[in-house]
């Protein structure tokens, strides 16, 4: 395989803050790639050098074999990008949107037509082609802002967080059009902080934090790298602090961390610490309400890795 | 290129759907040019064209002082200036609170005798309704104060060196060639420069032009609201073209406003701007040197909202300081020379110099004057964009 897209060593920063500090990788064509990290981790400002909007200070790009730069157009020609904002025009309509981006690909005439009514089909806007944007609901913004990004069937598609404020029924159906797109050969790159969406789309997951690539490889590989230990959450109220770290203290349980209420464990052999994780909890002021125990997934290796919860508000 | 008319074609595209540029840069200059028209057109007519007042006069005196000062009314009677005379001082006055009069000049009693010794008033009642044609009685009357002075002291002059009695007629008239009514001619005098309303048209065409202009490359700034600029340069259009599109469009609905006032000023109110090449290249200058100025505020500007704010007060403080509503550079003063900076000044110059007759030679320093201002706010507008972050 051929890769589509090739990242090497990728810095930026901005006055003396790090976003980006030496990222490295590569999308193989057809491939989905996800970036999978907490906000501000570095996720936007690496698709933006790799989108040609920023700069790089160090480090390259090649998309297609093109370098890519802010100035390299013929590379942009072979990225279609989604921004996590909305980014489409208000004041124009779904198909004067789409018609307008098309151009800017050198899409015209009939070719371009049909690959609008296309579009309109694949993201459901059909029936509201003519209404402008601005009269459309948060979700359709959503759907026509993929389709920008779709419209002139980029060899690289890159999606920047883009079930970020969207309703669960919109959410479903932007991840069921990606899916869609992966089966039919797209390469993705696919930004997100949700670890669910990480392991249902992508071919391959590169973990990033603090603007560094701390791990990358398919859901199994990561997962099996921290061993089969399980992911316990705990909800409650009361001194949440104190009992995260009481906990990161007890035999067995290999990272905590606590964020929005709810502490995240990766515990090994999970179902039999139980009862002194809920003694040692109370005992630290914890009034716990719910347990949830699952399965090794990515969230617990990002817990593993950087030693904080991936889990936002949704 | 193609990427860059791409761009101006959907943001033309946009502005025509919002309507707010038509009403900016079109209907509201032609509207207030209009009311100012109606307002002060007369006041502001450069040839006098239109005005008119009509002044009373009352001779308690009966002496020769009085006398002159009605000849002096009676040498300015005409067209524009109507003399009526009065028995009365409470006739007058009537006539004045009836607005029949703009003013009137009452020559008291014992006038003509109190001249020599220095106590004379000549008195002057003006209509508040009229300040204009009562403030042009009392230059009139103060005009005939120092002309009378100027006699007073010729006579005694005159006889101090042993001149002859019988001649002080000859003196006398000699003296009261009353210069200061120069001023008065200067008012009926035809002018090299546009007429009132024309000129008004102009100025207000001038200073919406920089608003108008805003629309164009304003929208950057709104593109980079609604996140849509970050997603243009994604494509493959470089920044250089995005932004060229911008000025594009500000530069044609520039060009197209000011066409549209231009053309309409023609056929509506008669105005003579004369070489239509030359106006032409004034025009063009005008709408770069508004868009140079405003594309600079919209590199350095941080969001729409403070783009707005700063545009909106460079473009009133140009156009206040250039004269768009009245000619400042004829105060002399430091904002006169002020106003030599304001591209507003040189564009209004140059189209005097043209509805004068004149031809391109002759608005040589208006095209130095506002081309200077274009380079050099287009050169330190691209100077800012090149030191701004891309997105």
């Amino acid at each position: 395989m051929t890769n589509i897209l090739l990242v090497e060593e990728l810095e930026r920063s901005f006055d003396d803050l790090r976003a980006v500090g030496g990222v490295s990788f590569f999308i193989e064509s057809g491939e989905t790639y996800g970036l999978l990290g907490p906000n501000g981790a570095g996720k936007t400002t690496t698709i933006s050098m790799i989108a040609g909007l920023l700069e790089a200070d160090r480090g390259s790009v090649r998309v297609a074999g093109q370098p890519m730069a802010t100035k390299s157009t013929a590379a942009k020609r072979a990225i279609g990008l989604v921004p996590q904002d909305l980014a489409i025009y208000p004041d124009l309509t779904a198909k004067e949107n789409l018609a307008f981006f098309g151009s800017l690909y050198g899409m015209r005439g009939a070719s371009l037509a049909r690959r609008i009514e296309e579009v309109l089909e694949i993201i459901g806007l059909s029936d509201r082609a003519t209404d402008k944007a601005e009269e459309y609901s948060g979700g359709m913004k959503r759907r026509l802002n993929i389709g920008v990004g779709l419209l002139h069937e980029p060899q690289l598609l890159i999606l920047d967080e883009p079930t970020v404020g969207v309703d669960p029924q919109s959410r479903n159906a932007i991840l069921e059009s990606v899916e869609a797109l992966s089966t039919g050969g797209m390469s993705v790159l696919y930004t997100t902080h949700y670890m669910e969406e990480a392991e249902r789309l992508c071919d391959r997951v590169g973990i990033i934090d603090n603007g560094l690539l701390v791990a990358e490889g398919s859901r199994r590989d990561l997962v099996e790298s921290i061993g089969q230990n399980d992911t316990v959450h705990l909800s409650g109220t009361g001194d949440l602090r104190s009992a995260t770290e009481a906990l990161q203290a007890t035999d067995g349980v290999v990272q905590a961390a606590e964020a929005h209420g709810v502490i995240t464990l990766v515990v090994d052999r999970a179902a039999s610490r139980l009862p002194s994780i809920l003694g040692i909890s109370g005992e630290a002021g914890m009034s716990v309400t719910s347990v949830d125990v699952s399965e090794p997934n990515l969230e617990a290796v990002f817990l593993h890795l950087t030693g904080k919860a991936l889990r936002d508000e949704t | 290129m193609r990427q860059m008319l791409r761009i101006a074609a959907k943001d033309l595209k946009q502005r025509v759907r919002d309507r707010s540029v038509f009403i900016v840069g079109i209907i509201a200059p032609a509207m207030l040019a209009l009311i100012f028209t109606f307002a002060f057109g007369d006041v502001l007519d450069p040839s006098g064209g239109g005005f008119e007042a009509t002044y009373g006069f009352v001779d308690l005196d009966g002496g020769d002082a009085a006398a002159g000062l009605a000849a002096v009314l009676d040498g300015i009677e005409g067209d524009q200036f109507s003399i009526e005379s009065y028995a009365t001082v409470a006739e007058v006055e009537v006539a004045i609170d009836d607005d029949e009069l703009s003013a009137a000049f009452i020559v008291p009693e014992d006038f003509s005798e109190s001249i020599g010794s220095g106590t004379a008033v000549l008195e002057v009642v003006g209509n508040v309704d009229t300040p204009v044609g009562a403030g042009i009685a009392a230059a009139i009357a103060e005009g005939y104060a120092d002309a009378v002075d100027r006699v007073t002291l010729t006579v005694a002059g005159s006889l101090a060196a042993g001149a002859d009695p019988r001649a002080l007629d000859q003196v006398i008239a000699t003296a009261s060639n009353i210069e200061p009514l120069a001023s008065i001619g200067a008012i009926t005098t035809g002018v090299k420069q546009m007429d009132g309303s024309t000129y008004l048209m102009a100025g207000m065409a001038v200073f919406f032009l920089f608003f108008t202009v805003q629309f164009g490359v304003a929208s950057l700034l709104e593109e980079k609201r609604v996140g849509t600029w970050g997603r243009l340069l994604a494509a493959p259009v470089t920044r250089a073209q995005a932004i060229g599109a911008k000025v594009l469009v500000s530069f044609l609905l520039g060009v197209v406003s000011m066409a549209v006032l231009m053309v309409g000023a023609t056929i509506g109110l008669g105005a003579d701007w004369g070489d239509p090449l030359s106006v032409s290249v004034l025009v063009i200058l005008g709408v770069l040197a508004a868009t140079g100025v405003m594309a600079l505020v919209s590199a350095i500007a941080k969001t729409v909202e403070a783009a707005g704010n700063i545009q909106s007060i460079i473009a009133v403080a140009l156009g206040m300081l250039g004269g768009t509503f009245v000619q400042i550079s004829q105060d002399g003063g430091l904002l006169s020379r002020l106003s030599l900076i304001t591209p507003h000044h040189w564009f209004i110059q140059g189209l005097n110099d043209l509805g004068g007759g004149g031809a391109i030679g002759d608005i040589v320093p208006s095209i130095v004057g506002i081309g200077g201002f274009a380079v050099v706010t287009g050169g330190l507008a691209v100077w800012a964009f090149s030191r701004t972050e891309a997105v």
